[in-house]
């Protein structure tokens, strides 16, 4: 855990988690203002989770497709009106238009029949003859690069294997600051895990 | 026909201006179009074509044109001209191969049999220009380059060399694989795309590799790439976690100000509050001994030790921020006061006996 390299990428990584604190507080006092503190404890932790993960697309934005399907994602899910006031806030100024126009439904049904369709093609395939090593390793590395994609937000759209595992760098990297920030921030804010983390 | 062989001369003629590769596998070429000739001359004699079948069999070089001299005792001027070229210079050695072939001609009368000859002949002359033309093309190109394509042109014109040339040209087909591909084939220009996609994979595997944990023994893409869906997985479920912590923790939501403070203050020293505490324990060994004694007195003075050492770390004393932290810890240790207060006991000593198993700790 307390690698050289780990603590160099702490220390480049601190300036994006400095950000991500500032935009993941402003969310939650936005939601506070919002929910009038009376919240249910999902309601409270579908909040905070939300708040965080727009925090961290937004520090990302310009230069990620994963953040930008993060917050499309938030844009068109179910309580509308809600979540884009909280986008709003968050995010801030970039151009809305741009950022919802990114969901486009028509394009995931496509994909999604897609697969579908793939996937009873390879059944079939399977079924039918038995396949090289050489073969098997190829569909070894396509299942789990589908596996990745359906990891990443927007991973879907990501058909070129460098992207996807360029996207994939980023994320790991900003998921694993946004968890150090949020585990600095539980700990702080309830030190009796820590104490009992001493004995 | 003469003119052919004249044409033909004039070609070896060209010849010796060529590099010493070259000019051996020109003469390989004579050599092998030679035992062709041999083979179709005397196609009825069966013991001759298959010593010339023998001859062709084991790679052409030069081994092979002595052993075909021996092979045609019937043949007395083709085997003593043969013998003589063997002891001449390269370029004679052409010229008398082609005068050689002169006679083999006069001296077998049959006219189909000239007419393949001269067929074959024609062919070579082709050959020969083409060969040309791409000198020209290229200029003053690589060596390697207008062996490929010799060797190439060799192949096609004689497929029983094929064996021994195929290997050559894939020993330098690994070496100049940009050459090859700069000559503008379809697929060597998908295939080196292709290639720089892989590449380009490779290396953001190994940023990858270096990212996540325990990556690093694994080789294999299918491996690598399992790995890191599993930390992903696990990254993403540990947010789940944090935030349902943090809904748990604060039913409120107000995470206010001196929360920010502090956790700016974690993040800048290490991934979490219990390490935290011990590395300032372990950066400030007189201090150690200043907590131990106070520590020991009473449990109220354990949460502005705490403070004072975070102000050590951190250099960020501001008397609104040390309030608030108190006020938080206090809040924070009112039910399990008891335990706590052994906790934060325990701690400086075992900061001081085991400062060596800070990491096991932190985990």
């Amino acid at each position: 855990m307390c690698d050289n390299s780990l603590n160099r990428m702490r220390n480049t990584s601190s300036v994006m988690k400095r950000e991500f604190l500032r935009k993941w507080m402003k969310g939650l006092g936005k939601c506070r203002m919002m929910k009038n503190n009376n919240m249910s404890f999902l309601e409270r932790k579908k909040a905070i989770k939300l708040s965080a993960d727009l925090a961290m697309a937004s520090t990302r934005t310009p230069a990620t497709r994963w953040s930008r399907a993060v917050i499309a994602q938030a844009a068109s899910s179910q309580d509308d009106g809600y979540n884009k006031i909280l986008i709003n806030h968050i995010v801030g100024s970039s151009p809305k238009g741009k950022i919802f126009s990114t969901t486009s439904p028509s394009s995931s049904g496509l994909c999604r029949s897609r697969r579908i369709l793939k996937r009873r093609h390879m059944v079939r395939r399977v079924v039918k003859k038995i396949v090289s090593p050489m073969v098997m390793a190829k569909r070894l590395v396509k299942k789990r690069t589908r596996i990745l994609k359906s990891l990443l937000p927007g991973g879907e759209s990501m058909e070129d294997d460098v992207v996807l595992i360029e996207e994939a760098l980023d994320y790991i990297q900003s998921l694993k600051a946004q968890v150090e920030v949020m585990r600095c921030l539980a700990a702080a804010s309830h030190p009796n895990t820590n104490s009992y983390k001493f004995i | 026909m003469l003119r052919c062989l004249n044409t033909s001369g004039n070609f070896t003629g060209n010849c010796s201006d060529m590099m010493v590769l070259e000019r051996q596998s020109m003469r390989m070429k004579w050599q092998q179009e030679q035992q062709y000739h041999q083979n179709q001359n005397f196609y009825g004699d069966s013991a001759l074509g298959e010593v010339v079948a023998k001859s062709i069999k084991p790679e052409m070089g030069q081994p092979t044109f002595p052993s075909f001299g021996f092979g045609s005792p019937g043949f007395e001027s083709s085997s003593a001209i043969s013998t003589t070229s063997m002891a001449a210079a390269e370029e004679t050695r052409n010229g008398d191969s082609v005068s050689e072939k002169e006679k083999m001609s006069s001296a077998s009368g049959k006219q189909s049999l000239k007419k393949r000859k001269f067929d074959k002949l024609h062919s070579s002359k082709v050959v020969a220009e083409s060969e040309k033309k791409e000198k020209k093309m290229k200029g003053n190109g690589e060596e390697g380059e207008s062996k490929i394509t010799e060797q190439n042109i060799c192949k096609e014109t004689c497929g029983a060399t094929s064996k021994g040339n195929s290997k050559v040209s894939e020993v330098q087909k690994t070496d100049y694989i940009h050459v090859r591909a700069r000559r503008g084939q379809a697929t060597d220009s998908h295939s080196l795309a292709e290639r720089v996609r892989r590449e380009k994979i490779s290396e953001r595997m190994k940023y990858l590799q270096d990212l996540v944990p325990g990556c690093n023994k694994i080789t294999g893409k299918a491996g690598m790439l399992d790995e890191i869906i599993n930390y992903v997985q696990s990254l993403q479920r540990q947010v789940e976690f944090l935030s349902m912590k943090l809904a748990t923790v604060n039913p409120a939501l107000d995470f206010n100000l001196d929360d920010l403070f502090s956790k700016e203050v974690f993040s800048t020293c290490g991934p979490s509050f219990a390490s935290f505490g011990m590395g300032s324990d372990m950066n400030n060994p007189a201090y150690l001994l200043f907590n131990n004694n106070s520590g020991q007195q009473f449990p109220p003075s354990i949460p502005e030790t705490f403070l004072d050492s975070s102000c050590f770390h951190q250099i960020l004393p501001s008397s609104a921020y040390e309030s608030d932290l108190h006020n938080l810890m206090n809040v924070g240790f009112d039910q399990p006061r008891a335990s706590r207060a052994a906790s934060f006991l325990s701690q400086p000593l075992t900061g001081v006996v085991e400062a060596s198993h800070h990491p096991k700790m932190e985990m």
